[in-house]
C-alpha cells in the first residue's frame, strides 16, 4: 500500500484551515440537494482530518456515514439528532480549528435545511431529484429512439425494449443506479418524484407514442397534496 | 515546587503549579474519565473524555492538556460534559467490535471499564467497523485494528518514551486514519526494538502479545521477563546483561551471585531454560545468556563479597548430606543465616555431579573448585570420603536439622540378558571413574545405549579414553533425541556415530564378557498421554552390533542407603512435602533426590528453597535474599538502531574436533569482552516494560 500524506491541521493557521474548509464547501454547493451537499462535504472533510482527535476522526466519519445512508433512503429518525450532536460537539470540543470550522458549517446547514433533511428521512423524497435512491427513473417515450443502449447496460435488467421500440423501465425492478441515464445519448432517461406521467406499459415502436394532456398529472399532484 | 489552590467539583485542592488539571485531580483521588492519557506518556487531549469547564473560560478544555492556575474553579461532571463524553465514547465504540467476551483483554480492558462508567452502547450510532484481518505477520505481537480506538498511546510510547518511532497514525486505503507501522510496513522493516511498550500501554485488545510468549500465572514483574521466570533460580537476567553491555562486569557477576553461588559452573553447563523462552528467538536467535554468564564469571574480582551479609551465630547445627550444587547452595545460605554447617560427601572430592559426573572437557574442575572454595571460606565444613549409612546416628550426634542432597547417582541397567557382564558399564559409574582417573583405558568399539546428554557425556568421555570407535544407539529418531543440539553436534564432530530408531533386546556375550548388542529396528516410538512408552519394532530386523565395551546411559535415579528408613516414590526419590520438607520435621531434601534427575540450576533453586525452610524452622526469618548489585531500574529510552534486529548470536571459539579428543581440556572457550558486549546489545530488555506504570481503573478512585 502506498503511503498517503496525512494533513497536519494542528500546524496550520486559522486562515489556511478556513480557506480549505470553505473551498470544500463551495465545491459541494454546486449540488442542488442540501442533504447530498452535506454527504459530500462530510465525506470530503473526513478524508482530510488529521485523525488524532476522536470527535474529528470518528465524528466526521459518522456524519459521512449517516448522511450517506439518508441520501440512500435509509435515514432513521434519530439521525437528525445525531448530526446535531456531533456538529455541536465538533464546534465545542475539537482539538483544533479544522473540526470547529467543519462543525460550524454542518450545524448551520442543518439549521437552514431542516425540512429537506426530514423529507429525505421520513418521506424518502429528494425534491431536487439528486439522490438517486429517492426518485424514479423513466424513459421519455417521445424522445426515446429505441437504441437499446440502456437495455444493455442495466445491471438488473429492469428495462424492456427491443430494436426501434420505446424502452420501458420496470420501477419495481429498477435499483436507481443511474447507469441508463449516463449512457443515453438522447437524454431520454428522466428523473421524477413518486408521480410519473402516462407511459406505455410495454415497448411500442419508437415515435408512435401519443403525448397526453397534462390534466391527469395535475390532478394527481393535487391529490397528493391533500394527503400530505 | 510552588503550589496553587484549585477547586474541582467543589473539592478544594492544593496542587503543584506545573501539573495538568487531570494529573492534579487523579493524584487527589478524584477521578476524571480519560483514555488517551497514560501516566508515563505526554498528553495530547485526543480522546476528549477528560473534558472540563473552567469558570471564566468560554471554551471547553481537556484536563490532561490544561495546566492548573491559581484559584481555578473547575467542573468535570456537568450534564453538558457528560453528554460530550458519552458521544466521544459512542463514536469510538461505533468503530470497535462488540465481542468483549472473546477478547484476550476481557476484564483487563480500560475501554471496557469506561463503557461501564459512562453507560454507553453501540445502539444509537451507525456502525463504522473497519473489518480488517487480524495482523499476525509481525514477530511477538498481534495487531487487531478492529479493537483499536486510535488513542495513540502506542505511537507516543514508541516515539516519546522509547525514541524508536516505528508507529504513527496513517491514512488507510479508504482515507480513514488508523494507527499503523510507518509506511504500512512490518515492524521488523521499520526497526522495531520489540520492547513491548506499545502492547503494555494499549488500553484495549488492539495490541497483544502472541500466545505463549509470556505465562499468565506469574506476577507481572517476573512474568513479563521470560528469561527470569524461566530460570528455576529466577536470576535477574536482563539486569546482568545490561551491566555487561555497559562494561560493568563486576556489577553483572554481583547480579548473578544474588541468586546462585555457582555462576562459573553454570556458565559452562547450565541447561539455559532462559534461552528456550528468550523472546529474541522469534526474531533471529535467542540471546546467548549462558555464555554471557560465563563471561561475567571469568571477570569476577570478588567485589560483591563486600556486600554479603552474614547473620550472627545462631548456635544451631545443620548437617548436609551430599556436596553437589543443591547441598552446597543450601549450606552456603544456611551458613550466611548464622548456622554451623557440616557437609558430608562420600566421594573423595566435593562437588557432586559438578566434579564426578559432568566431564571436565565440559566443566573444568578449577572453575568448580574455586566456587566451592568460596563456600568453605565462608566457614562451611566439608567432610569428603564420608558416607552416611546411619541417618539416626547422625541425628543423634547433635545436628538440629539434616538436609539430604545426595542427588541421583545410580545408573540404570535394563534387565536384559547379558546386562551384568564385566565389560558393561553404567553411565554415572563410568563417568565417576573417568573423573577420578580410575577408568580403564578403552580399546576397540564402545557402544553407548541411550539418547540423552549423559549418553553423550559417556560417548565423548570414552572417545577421550582411547576408544577406537564410539557408537550411540537409541530408540528415538534424531529429532526425538533428548540430548541438546550442541551435544549432538559436538559429538558428531568428534566422530561419534549415532544410530537412531534402534532397540536393544539383549547383550550378546561369551561367558561374562559381552561381545555385542542384539538390536532390532524401531518402526515407531513415542510416549502416550500418560508418558508410557509406545514401541513398535520392525519384524525381521534383528542384527548384532559388535562391541568391546557397552555403557548403559538410559537414566539414573537416587541411590538411597539401605539403612535409611524413609518413604520412597516410584522413581526411588524420597517422598517430600513441597519438594523440600519430609514427614520427619528435622529432615529436609534438596536436588535430584527430591524430584529426580534434572539440572544444576534447578538443584541450586532447590537448595535455596531448602535453606529458607530450614532457616525458618531454626528460628531464623528465612530471608536469604541479598542485594549485591546496585538498585537500578531499567531505563525508558532505547533509541533507533538499524543494525539491532540483524545482529547474530555470538558463538565462542571451540577447540578443533581433531585435537580436542586427545585430553579432557575444555572444548568451549569464553566470549571475548567485545563479543560479550555485542551479544549483550542483542537483548530485547523485556524488563523495561515492567517499569511502565499500570494505569488505575476508575473504580479504584475515592471520588468518581
Amino acid at each position: 500500500m502506498e503511503s498517503k500524506i496525512r494533513k497536519q491541521w494542528k500546524m496550520a493557521s486559522l486562515d489556511e484551515i478556513k480557506r480549505f474548509v470553505l473551498s470544500s464547501f463551495t465545491e459541494v454547493k454546486k449540488n442542488p440537494c442540501p442533504v447530498d451537499q452535506l454527504r459530500r462535504f462530510t465525506d470530503h472533510t473526513r478524508r482530510n482530518s488529521c485523525g488524532e482527535c476522536v470527535i474529528c476522526r470518528e465524528g466526521l466519519l459518522q456524519l459521512a456515514v449517516v448522511t450517506e445512508s439518508i441520501t440512500q433512503g435509509l435515514g432513521r429518525e434519530q439521525d437528525v439528532e445525531i448530526i446535531k450532536d456531533i456538529s455541536a460537539d465538533l464546534v465545542l470540543g475539537s482539538g483544533c480549528d479544522y473540526g470547529k470550522e467543519v462543525g460550524r458549517i454542518v450545524s448551520q446547514r442543518i439549521a437552514e435545511n431542516a425540512e429537506d433533511l426530514t423529507r429525505h428521512i421520513k418521506r424518502k423524497r429528494c425534491d431536487t431529484l439528486v439522490c438517486n435512491k429517492l426518485l424514479t427513473f423513466y424513459v421519455a417515450p417521445e424522445t426515446c429512439t429505441g437504441c437499446s443502449k440502456c437495455v444493455d447496460i442495466c445491471p438488473v435488467s429492469a428495462i424492456a425494449g427491443g430494436d426501434r421500440l420505446i424502452h420501458v423501465i420496470d420501477v419495481s425492478l429498477c435499483n436507481r443506479c443511474g447507469a441508463c441515464e449516463d449512457v443515453c445519448d438522447d437524454k431520454a432517461i428522466i428523473r421524477a418524484g413518486a408521480v410519473l406521467p402516462k407511459l406505455p406499459e410495454a415497448p411500442i415502436p419508437a415515435g408512435s407514442f401519443q403525448v397526453e394532456t397534462e390534466a391527469s398529472g395535475l390532478m394527481s399532484r393535487k391529490r397528493r397534496r391533500k394527503s400530505e | 515546587m510552588k503550589t496553587v489552590s484549585i477547586t474541582i467539583d467543589g473539592h478544594v485542592l492544593l496542587v503543584d503549579s506545573g501539573d495538568s488539571i487531570l494529573h492534579a485531580a487523579l493524584k487527589a483521588d478524584l477521578y476524571i474519565p480519560h483514555l488517551c492519557h497514560h501516566p508515563d506518556l505526554p498528553d495530547i487531549g485526543a480522546c476528549r473524555l477528560c473534558v472540563i469547564e473552567i469558570e471564566g473560560v468560554d471554551e471547553i478544555k481537556t484536563a490532561c492538556s490544561t495546566r492548573v492556575e491559581e484559584n481555578m474553579v473547575i467542573y468535570s461532571k456537568t450534564e453538558k460534559l457528560n453528554a460530550m463524553r458519552r458521544l466521544s465514547m459512542e463514536l469510538m465504540l461505533a468503530n470497535h467490535v462488540d465481542d468483549c467476551t472473546t477478547c484476550p483483554k476481557y476484564l483487563k480492558c480500560e475501554l471496557q471499564s469506561l463503557i461501564q462508567y459512562l453507560g454507553v452502547s453501540t445502539a444509537r450510532l451507525k456502525r463504522t467497523l473497519n473489518a480488517v484481518p487480524v495482523n499476525t505477520a509481525n514477530p511477538l505481537f498481534v495487531r487487531d485494528l478492529n479493537r483499536c480506538v486510535s488513542c495513540g498511546r502506542c505511537v507516543r510510547a514508541c516515539r516519546d518514551l522509547r525514541g524508536v518511532d516505528v508507529l504513527d497514525y496513517a491514512v488507510m486505503a479508504d482515507d480513514r486514519i488508523m494507527v499503523d507501522v510507518k509506511n504500512h510496513h512490518l515492524m521488523t522493516e521499520e526497526g522495531c526494538r520489540f520492547c513491548g511498550a506499545c502492547v503494555e500501554v494499549c488500553p484495549t485488545g488492539a495490541l497483544q502479545d502472541k500466545d505463549g510468549v509470556f505465562s499468565d500465572d506469574l506476577n507481572r514483574e517476573i512474568g513479563l521477563v521470560p528469561c527470569r521466570s524461566g530460570c528455576p533460580a529466577q536470576i535477574n537476567v536482563p539486569k546482568y546483561i545490561r551491566a555487561i553491555k555497559e562494561g560493568d562486569d563486576q556489577e553483572a557477576i554481583a547480579v548473578i551471585r544474588e541468586r546462585a553461588p555457582f555462576p562459573h559452573s553454570l556458565g559452562y553447563v547450565c541447561m539455559a531454560f532462559c534461552e528456550d523462552v528468550c523472546r529474541r528467538k522469534e526474531i533471529n536467535e535467542a540471546l546467548s545468556i549462558r555464555e554471557l554468564k560465563k563471561f561475567a564469571a571469568t571477570q569476577d574480582q570478588g567485589l560483591w563479597k563486600e556486600k554479603i551479609v552474614v547473620k550472627p551465630n545462631s548456635g544451631k547445627k545443620v548437617a548436609v548430606i551430599g556436596s553437589g550444587p543443591a547441598g552446597l547452595t543450601a549450606a552456603y545460605y544456611l551458613k550466611k543465616s548464622g548456622h554451623a554447617v557440616t557437609v558430608f560427601e562420600k566421594m573423595p572430592v566435593a562437588g557432586g555431579m559438578l566434579t564426578t559426573g559432568i566431564p571436565s572437557y565440559r566443566l573444568p574442575r578449577e572453575a568448580v573448585a574455586a566456587e566451592i572454595a568460596i563456600i568453605t571460606d565462608m566457614g562451611v565444613e566439608i567432610c569428603t570420603s564420608t558416607e552416611i549409612s546411619d541417618l539416626e546416628a547422625l541425628k543423634k550426634s547433635g545436628y538440629d536439622e539434616i538436609l539430604i542432597a545426595i542427588g541421583a547417582g545410580k545408573g540404570t541397567r535394563l534387565p536384559i540378558d547379558g546386562a551384568n557382564c564385566d565389560n558393561v558399564e553404567e553411565n554415572i559409574d563410568f563417568l565417576r571413574k573417568a573423573a577420578l582417573n580410575q577408568a580403564p583405558i578403552l580399546q576397540g568399539k564402545v557402544v553407548v545405549l541411550g539418547g540423552g546428554n549423559v549418553a553423550f557425556d559417556c560417548a565423548r568421555t570414552a572417545r577421550r579414553l582411547g576408544a577406537g570407535e564410539v557408537t550411540i544407539l537409541c530408540l528415538e529418531s534424531r529429532v526425538g533425541m533428548t540430548a541438546s543440539l550442541d551435544e549432538i553436534e559436538e559429538g558428531l564432530e568428534e566422530g561419534i556415530k549415532i544410530i537412531n530408531n534402534t532397540s536393544f533386546n539383549a547383550i550378546e556375550h561369551q561367558g561374562s564378557r559381552a561381545t555385542g548388542v542384539c538390536c532390532q529396528k524401531v518402526k515407531s516410538f513415542n510416549l502416550d498421554d500418560n508418558k508410557k512408552m509406545q514401541l513398535e519394532l520392525a519384524p525381521d530386523s534383528d542384527h548384532v552390533i559388535p562391541a568391546d565395551t557397552i555403557i548403559f546411559a538410559i537414566g539414573q535415579r537416587p541411590e538411597i542407603p539401605a539403612g535409611w528408613d524413609l518413604p520412597l516414590t516410584p522413581g526411588n526419590c524420597i517422598g517430600s512435602v513441597d519438594e523440600v520438607k519430609t514427614a520427619d520435621k528435622s529432615v529436609y531434601l534438596a536436588g535430584d533426590v527430591s524430584y529426580g534427575t534434572h539440572s544444576v540450576i534447578r538443584a541450586i533453586a532447590s537448595g535455596r528453597k531448602a535453606a529458607i525452610a530450614m532457616d525458618l524452622a531454626l528460628g531464623g526469618d528465612g530471608k536469604i535474599e541479598e542485594m549485591l548489585s546496585r538498585e537500578k531500574v531499567a531505563g525508558t529510552y532505547l533509541g533507533r538502531d538499524d543494525t539491532f534486529l540483524g545482529k547474530k548470536r555470538e558463538i565462542p571459539i571451540q577447540e578443533n574436533p581433531d585435537q580436542r579428543t586427545a585430553d579432557f581440556s575444555a572444548v568451549n572457550h569464553c566470549l571475548a569482552a567485545e563479543e560479550a558486549c555485542n551479544e549483550a546489545v542483542r537483548c530485547l530488555q523485556c524488563d523495561m516494560r515492567v517499569a511502565i506504570t499500570k494505569p488505575r481503573i476508575w473504580a479504584s478512585y475515592g471520588i468518581k
